[in-house]
């Protein structure tokens, strides 16, 4: 039996470390721990509720709209405050842009690099390569003149020994298994993704007035004023340009990276048996689309078990079956709990630290175990897309049809839709919904163009706050998962603050019950080619999409991945 | 010709938002002429690449582990980085190095890279700098304007508008 200590893992957002116990070449155990913030109420407390998210947002850098936009619906909803309709749609467009970029650069930028081999794409053909690309879709990025451009390019980055965004890949290890020319291709996307990737922050960077960390929001509403007369406020001229990246973005989303997700799922559909871990789902509703929070264009809820027929919907803004079913244990975290020590909700929330070294049947992890009604519960894009077809969501059912009917062909054999409990299955639920958010996009821009043009100009609504305490929590479905902020409001004043963030829910240790979270659960099983290049571990942690940007302050500078192989 | 100055680092982490603290302070104080963008970077990488793809020249302030005592600043170019990004002394930097590689990917590799890092001492959960470090920001801010005007760009300062805290 050897234990796998991947310290850290890398081409993440922030600082996680996974061990795995591998017996006969397969993970049998493993423990995932990492940072989260803890005490953000230190710096809120006291402060106006009306300020909040200009701090939260700077919680993370990479996805800096989401904790704006979650902080402002908290308090909007411990205000029952209702916001204006084309608030919600500009809301709307910035969280389907941003959810788009994000989709984007998660699989070529972070995980593609699992699957894809580029010393490899270096050895294909650019003729082959165009063949293929033809053959799975009519993208006009895929002519061979541009793939020859990419190969030339590549060799002489990669020649330059300047590996740079390349330097941690597992390139020649055995489990690699595309054809030269399938990874020329996908390289060829990796470089045309960087550019599309731009356009996508383009559309937050107009609305939000600046990105990272727009500008716009404001409890109650936005501050973008509109008047399609005016030079300084959100014109026309601008909405049609946000139309116009729109349509490109809509490109190649849906001519290359479906096609290419469908693909490389094919050549790997071995790895639909690997890395279901927990299989019950949570996801929130999003996209509001009334000004209270009881319509939206995406929905949410509940799956237990992988059984599509026990959805349960979360249907508004502060509905209680999220509100009053959300706790968090630290029984196998650095941290300690007045009282009994048993799970707390957010709203009682406390981040008292208490680190003991590292104790396997113990605590192991600064972040927190969430659960939901008790279970552990899977977050993200794949309980996100299973939510949604399970509501009859029409664009997911048709995003998610067409990829797999891509992947079946290439592996030529009928791919089922009970593959998306897999490694495999996240990265391509993520394809799934970016596909679907692009849809949205466009829907939004639609209502806030159709709205404006009957005279509605409105964008905000003022909060007015009342003596004593009130409480309230935000959601939002962000590009990893399930997203709340936890307010309690006393006198106008923050009283209390709990972020409970998607990568919690994911990368959380066991719980009071001892069972695993879902990094920990997805590990077991995996096989492990070589223990001293743990790839297989990289891909199912990447497929979650981690973000764990928040914590990170390591007083060890040194961020050269160790991975230590003992034997035992 | 164009230049972006792009201040990193998080602000609810005292020191470790001493990048964006010397960005605020240029924007507050001085007016800058065509060609030259002072971008609040936070802690994204790739996500300034719409803003910093035009940018002929790059300065970047941030926190970093220089050796020194806290408030100490230093001034690396060209050069002098790859061997500073292979010891990671900022935790921004991995982001950083792989923004600077894809510029090179995307054949708008900048023609200058500089970066002015500063020693911190704390970087626990807090909006303020400690002393020491809050005393460097105009130290580096200077080291920033002296690069612009090496460049060749003016800078003119500017009374700052007591509500907008930006130049009047």
């Amino acid at each position: 039996m050897t234990r796998i200590v991947v310290d850290p893992i890398t081409r993440i957002e922030g600082h996680l470390r996974i061990d795995c116990e591998v017996d006969g070449g397969k993970v049998n155990q493993a423990w995932s721990s990492g940072q989260m913030w803890r005490g953000i109420e230190i710096i809120l407390k006291g402060r106006d509720p009306r300020d909040a998210w200009i701090f939260t947002q700077r919680i993370c850098g990479v996805c800096t709209t989401v904790h704006a936009i979650t902080s402002v619906r908290a308090v909007e909803n411990a205000l029952q405050l209702e916001v204006p309709l084309n608030a919600q749609y500009i809301r709307n467009m910035i969280i389907a842009a941003h959810g788009v970029h994000d989709h984007i650069v998660h699989f070529y930028h972070l995980a593609a690099l699992d699957w894809v081999d580029i010393v490899s794409a270096l050895k294909g053909d650019p003729a082959g390569a165009a063949k293929i690309a033809a053959s799975l879709s009519e993208y006009k990025g895929n002519g061979e003149p541009a793939i020859k451009a990419v190969r030339d390019k590549l060799s002489g980055f990669v020649g330059s020994g300047q590996l740079g965004v390349y330097a941690s890949g597992y390139w020649g290890h055995p489990a690699m298994k595309l054809p030269p020319d399938i990874n020329l291709l996908a390289a060829t996307h990796y470089v045309q993704a960087l550019e599309v990737q731009r356009i996508a922050n383009k559309i937050v960077t107009v609305l939000g007035s600046k990105t990272p960390h727009i500008q716009n929001l404001a409890v109650g509403g936005v501050a973008n004023a509109i008047n399609p007369e005016s030079q300084s406020t959100l014109t026309l001229e601008r909405l049609f340009a946000i139309k116009a990246w729109i349509d490109e973005l809509d490109d190649f989303v849906n001519n290359a990276m479906i096609p290419d997700v469908g693909a490389v799922g094919a050549v790997y559909a071995d790895w639909t048996k690997y890395g279901a871990g927990v299989t019950n789902y949570l996801s929130v509703p999003d996209l509001p689309v009334d000004t209270k929070g009881t319509k939206f264009a995406m929905p949410g809820g509940y799956i237990k078990a992988a059984d599509l027929a026990t959805f349960k919907t979360v249907g508004h803004f502060g509905d209680p079956y999220f509100r009053d079913n959300v706790t968090e244990s630290v029984k196998h975290a650095w941290y300690s709990y007045s009282g009994d020590g048993t799970a707390l909700h957010p709203f009682k929330g406390e981040t008292s630290p208490q680190y003991t070294d590292w104790q396997d049947a113990g605590k192991y992890s600064w972040i927190k175990a969430p659960t939901f009604n008790g279970e552990r519960a899977q977050v993200g894009p794949l309980a996100n897309v299973l939510a949604m077809v399970a509501a009859g969501h029409e664009s997911t059912n048709k995003h998610l049809t067409r990829l797999l009917g891509i992947a079946s062909t290439v592996a030529g054999t009928q791919i089922p839709v009970d593959a998306v409990h897999s490694t495999i299955g996240r990265i391509a639920a993520r394809a799934v919904r970016c596909a679907v958010l692009l849809d949205e996009l466009k829907a939004q821009w639609q209502l806030l163009m159709d709205n404006i043009g009957k005279g509605d100009f409105a964008t905000f609504n003022r909060p007015v706050f009342p003596k004593g305490e009130v409480a309230g929590v935000g959601f939002h479905e962000a590009p990893r998962g399930v997203l709340s902020h936890w307010i309690v409001i006393e006198d106008g004043k923050i009283k209390n603050y709990q972020a409970v963030v998607p990568s919690t829910w994911n990368a959380g240790p066991r719980d009071d019950n001892d069972q695993p979270g879902p990094y920990e659960a997805s590990l077991v099983d995996n096989p492990i080619a070589d223990p001293d290049k743990p790839l297989e571990v990289l891909r199912t942690v990447h497929s979650f999409d981690p973000c764990i940007a928040c914590a990170i302050h390591l007083a060890d500078t040194d961020r050269r991945p160790i991975i230590s192989v003992k034997a035992f | 010709m164009s230049v972006a100055v792009v201040g990193l680092g998080n602000l609810i982490l005292s020191d470790d938002g001493v990048g964006v603290h010397v960005v605020q302070y240029l924007n507050e104080t001085f007016r800058f002429s065509d060609g030259v963008v002072v971008i609040d970077g936070g802690t994204s990488a790739i996500d300034l690449l719409d803003q910093l793809i035009e940018a002929e020249h790059l300065i970047f302030v941030d926190a970093a582990r220089t050796g020194g005592a806290p408030g100490t600043v230093v001034e690396l170019e060209g050069a002098q980085l790859p061997a500073w990004f292979r010891q990671r002394m900022s935790p921004h930097q991995v982001g950083l190095a792989d923004l600077l590689a894809t510029l090179t990917l995307m054949d708008h590799a900048p023609k200058s890279v500089t970066l002015i890092g500063i020693e911190p001492q704390s970087m626990e959960l807090g909006t303020e700098l400690t002393a020491a470090v809050r005393a460097a920001v105009v130290t580096a801010a200077t080291k920033v304007l002296a690069k612009l005007s090496a460049f060749g760009f003016d800078v003119v300062a500017c009374p700052a508008d007591t509500e907008t805290r930006l130049c009047a």
